[in-house]
């Protein structure tokens, strides 16, 4: 347990300096990447791939061993869901990622330098994730209402399906 | 714009990637910050693991700063364009499951395709949008 703390504390530090020291955390070095008809830099491609081509090396042994060293499984990766709220999400986030030049860990990262942009965009990716969250319990809630109501009621679960996909859709474009 | 970097590119990615597998090897957890961060703030049950590692983030930064050159970091835009953007990135990671870390680093390391056309997505959108915004809207690049 206490094992399992510092390693979660040494590998976000070792992460975060990598951020660093790679200007992930640099929003201009990141539309500098993301600005390919202006002067492209291409330095964040080679942050991607010398990163992947070390997790793609590992990734075929570390997760075939019995279990991580200080904990009980491996947790399980994703299922291979190819859909349109998955490219939505990705989407969003890219939109975003171009407009603040910042993704989650390399803005924690530049709290360190106190900039004010990383700290609202900080703030604001919890805000945008609390709202997400929120929508989602809110048809939750619905769902669980309604079902409790009309047992066995085709019309209104079908109703009820178009809810949670208006939902779905209305807690997208923040 | 900034100068081409690639020695520093090549060890921060090292870096990122190799405390990506270690994360991996002793908790046995993916390294997706969206997640991570997600997980430190809402929180399951046991959320030590993931405020532990955002915390390390921090100190990450922090010794960067203190032992590294200084980076000529600014800001890409005005401050609440920066706050639309991570309204947008939490709601979009949300949403799709995560981003560069997750999708990219782990996905790919993978070999996900799902990952694989998540990050398509996310750089093409990245891409457009500072299009739009460096050379048709408001910005000179």
């Amino acid at each position: 347990m206490i094992l399992r703390g510092v390693s979660a504390l040494g590998c976000g530090l070792l992460f975060g300096a990598g951020l660093g020291i790679s200007q992930m955390s640099n929003p201009a070095k990141v539309i500098g990447f993301l600005d390919v008809a202006g002067e492209w830099d291409p330095s964040l491609l080679f942050v991607l791939v010398s990163a992947v081509a070390v997790t793609a090396i590992a990734f075929r042994f570390v997760p075939r061993l019995p279990r991580p060293l200080f904990d009980r499984a491996f947790e399980r990766a994703a299922p291979e869901n190819i859909n349109a709220r998955l490219i939505a999400g990705a989407s969003l986030f890219g939109i975003g990622w171009g407009l603040s030049g910042y993704c989650p860990g390399p803005g924690v990262v530049a709290l360190a330098r106190f900039a004010p942009d990383a700290t609202l965009f900080v703030g604001a990716f919890l805000v945008g994730s609390w709202l997400y969250r929120f929508a989602k319990n809110q048809q939750l809630v619905v769902r669980s209402e309604t079902r409790s109501v009309s047992l066995g009621e085709v019309a209104v679960c079908d109703r009820v399906g178009d809810i949670e996909q208006k939902g779905q859709a209305t807690s997208a474009p923040f | 714009m900034e100068h081409f970097t690639p020695v520093s590119a090549v060890i921060g990615g090292l870096m990122i990637g190799v405390a990506t597998v270690l994360y991996l090897l002793l908790t046995g957890r993916y390294a997706g910050i969206s997640g991570i961060m997600r997980g430190a703030v809402f929180g399951d049950p046991d959320r030590s693991t993931d405020v532990l590692f955002v915390i390390g983030l921090l100190l990450g930064g922090v010794a960067w700063r203190w032992v590294g050159p200084h980076e000529t970091a600014r800001a890409a835009n005005s401050l609440w364009i920066a706050a639309v953007g991570g309204l947008l990135v939490g709601a979009g990671t949300s949403l799709g499951g995560g981003r560069t870390s997750g999708h990219g680093v782990c996905g790919l390391g993978r070999l996900s395709l799902r990952s694989l056309v998540a990050v398509v997505s996310f750089v093409a959108a990245g891409m457009v949008t500072v299009y739009l915004t460096n050379h048709l809207l408001w910005r000179s690049a």
